[in-house]
């Protein structure tokens, strides 16, 4: 199971990295609009100049090939490590690594473009900015009603779950009934189908790119460009609805995890999927279209080519320099939110790893104090009192003990939470995976399944409930 | 038809665009009737303020080029009134233009020639 998520996981980063290598370092710079977030323009193709830009691309692109072949070849290392929590940890970390690291060339190459633009006279200070009044109410094409079904299908979901989870309807195995498993799968995934609708609304408001001095043609490429996005929004948003439905009905089925693993890998791959065609069809949309000639000189205002901070532009969405889609202008109020939420995002997810990494190390104790059999992991988990326990049973080996969890940690070492076993209407279970040994304790409610360290201590603890 | 707004020239943004309007009129770019954009969606356009764009449909509302209401929006008016005289703002900018031009060493010729380009 280790060594299938670990292969799920190098599958999804390979392509993932692919995608962001050839859509930051294209082969041929000449077709492309930006070159390293800088705007590619006529005097880049003369002579010599073509020359020198040529060597900027060729240089930062090997370093970048460098970069990618290493970082695939590193990443197949993590599927060697035994323990699944350390694997997941690691090679998470070494994403999050990657996706900066494989920039660094673009942001070399980003102050090499800057500086060679100096060096030919191309002063930034021509702050020309320009618009078509004919194909600005001409290219929208984000139309409401397309979202309307695959919505109404994840809003049924949801409604459906939380009648599940109250247990108003009575379908299935109902072994995560009342777990609100269901429930807040289906409300992230109802939530996450409004937010396709939003960013679609976003992308569809986008503003429209001055290629040509003809009308025609601006409006053909803006709309071109926005249809695109709109469609590859729906189509996301028809992945999203059926994943919710499979998981809904595997839920409901109380189906086997791998299931579940199946279906999310069936998404992740359709997902790189509709990123790759995505990325060709913009890609072919633009060599379609060339640009005429450049008139804006912005590149000053994109920091390393990647960031956006324009105090003068009133505009809060803006198209990426490099790959493909939107991203924020940073010097506008809500861009300033944004950003601060992303920092935040970035540093919560890394705590979290911590978090999970010390969870995955610190063994569970267990000690019996003041009227109390208490479970101490961090901190204390479950006070479970003397004189609630109606039974207590000791088990010497686990042996047919298998748990299927509802809400908490599952991995080699913990076992913490709400556990479906069978046999048990609430199961919560606080044990190290790898004590063979454990202690049953039935109070009025709730079944307790717990263990210490190792197998003389939870012997111990046992002799002291009894 | 395209416009330019060039942030650090001295004339004002709602002018640039004005200046324009009117060019893009009176060379059959923007056609009699012809749908402007909304002032928000020319605002997110071009990066500026909404009142920037506000204050220059005004002004050629003002000026009889365009014809704004809240159903239709902005339009380009059917029929311009001609009033067949240059107003005294153009006719002291027309003279510090041909006083540049002389002073440049631009024949009256060739400046001629260039209005009948324009015109």
């Amino acid at each position: 199971m280790n060594k299938i998520l670990g292969l799920i996981m190098f599958l999804c980063f390979v392509p993932f990295l692919i995608i962001m290598y050839f859509v930051m370092y294209p082969k041929n710079w000449k077709k492309k609009k930006t070159i390293f977030g800088v705007r590619n323009r006529s005097e880049f193709l003369d002579g010599d100049n073509s020359g020198l830009v040529d060597e900027i691309v060729k240089g930062n692109r090997k370093l970048a090939t460098v970069i990618l072949i290493s970082s695939c070849i590193i990443s197949l290392a993590f599927l060697l490590i035994p323990n699944l929590s350390a694997m997941m940890i690691s090679f998470t970390v070494f994403i999050m690594i990657i996706c900066v690291v494989i920039m660094l060339p673009h942001i070399k190459g980003n102050g090499e473009m800057k500086s060679l633009k100096r060096e030919l006279g191309i002063v930034a200070g021509s702050t020309v900015r320009t618009a078509d009044l004919k194909s600005i109410s001409a290219s929208h094409t984000f139309n409401i009603l397309s979202f309307i079904i695959p919505n109404g299908v994840s809003m049924i979901c949801l409604v459906f779950s939380i009648l599940y989870d109250l247990k108003l309807v009575d379908v299935g195995k109902g072994l995560y009934q009342g777990s609100f498993g269901a429930t807040v799968l289906s409300g992230v995934f109802f939530f996450q189908g409004v937010l396709f609708v939003v960013l679609a609304i976003m992308m569809d408001n986008m503003r429209n790119e001055v290629i040509s001095q003809k009308s025609d043609v601006n409006a053909n490429y803006n709309r071109a460009k926005k249809k695109l996005w709109s469609d590859m929004w729906l189509l996301m948003t028809w992945i999203n609805t059926a994943l919710l439905l499979f998981m809904v009905f595997t839920i409901v089925l109380g189906l086997s995890p791998v299931t579940v693993l199946v279906g999310a890998t069936v998404w992740l791959v359709a997902t790189i999927l509709l990123m790759f065609m995505l990325t060709r069809k913009t890609s072919l949309l633009n060599e379609h279209y060339e640009s005429e000639k450049v008139t804006e000189d912005d590149d000053d205002f994109w920091i390393y080519g990647v960031f956006y901070y324009n105090p003068k532009d009133v505009r809060l969405n803006v198209e990426k320099r490099t790959g493909i889609g939107s991203t924020v202008n940073m010097a506008h109020p809500v861009g300033k939110v944004i950003a601060a939420f992303c920092v935040l995002a970035i540093v919560f997810s890394f705590v979290m790893l911590f978090y999970v990494g010390v969870i995955e190390v610190t063994p569970l104790e267990l000690r019996v104090d003041n009227g109390y059999v208490i479970c101490h992991q961090l901190r204390d988990e479950y006070n479970i009192a003397l004189e609630d326990i109606k039974e207590v049973t000791y088990v010497e080996n686990k042996g047919d003990f298998k748990p299927i969890k509802i809400a908490g940690v599952e991995s080699d070492n913990v076992l913490k939470g709400k556990f479906g076993v069978e046999g048990e209407n609430d199961a919560k279970l606080f044990m190290n995976g790898k004590v063979d040994s454990y202690i049953r304790i039935k109070t009025d409610k709730t079944t307790y399944f717990i263990n210490d360290k190792t197998n003389k201590e939870t012997r111990k603890t046992y002799e002291e409930i009894k | 038809m395209v416009i330019k707004v060039d942030d650090y020239s001295d004339v004002p943004i709602y002018m640039q665009i004005r200046n324009q309007i009117v060019m893009g009129i009176s060379g059959g770019e923007l056609k009699p009737g012809e749908q402007l954009p909304t002032v928000r969606a020319l605002a997110m356009e071009m990066g500026i303020n909404t009142m920037t764009v506000s204050k220059t449909y005004q002004i050629l509302k003002n000026e009889g080029y365009i014809t704004t209401d809240r159903k239709n929006g902005a339009r380009v008016r059917e029929e311009i009134k001609q009033s067949g005289e240059v107003s005294e703002d153009n006719k002291a900018e027309l003279r510090r233009i041909v006083s540049e031009a002389r002073l440049s060493g631009v024949s009256k010729s060739e400046l001629k020639k260039m209005i009948d380009e324009y015109y």
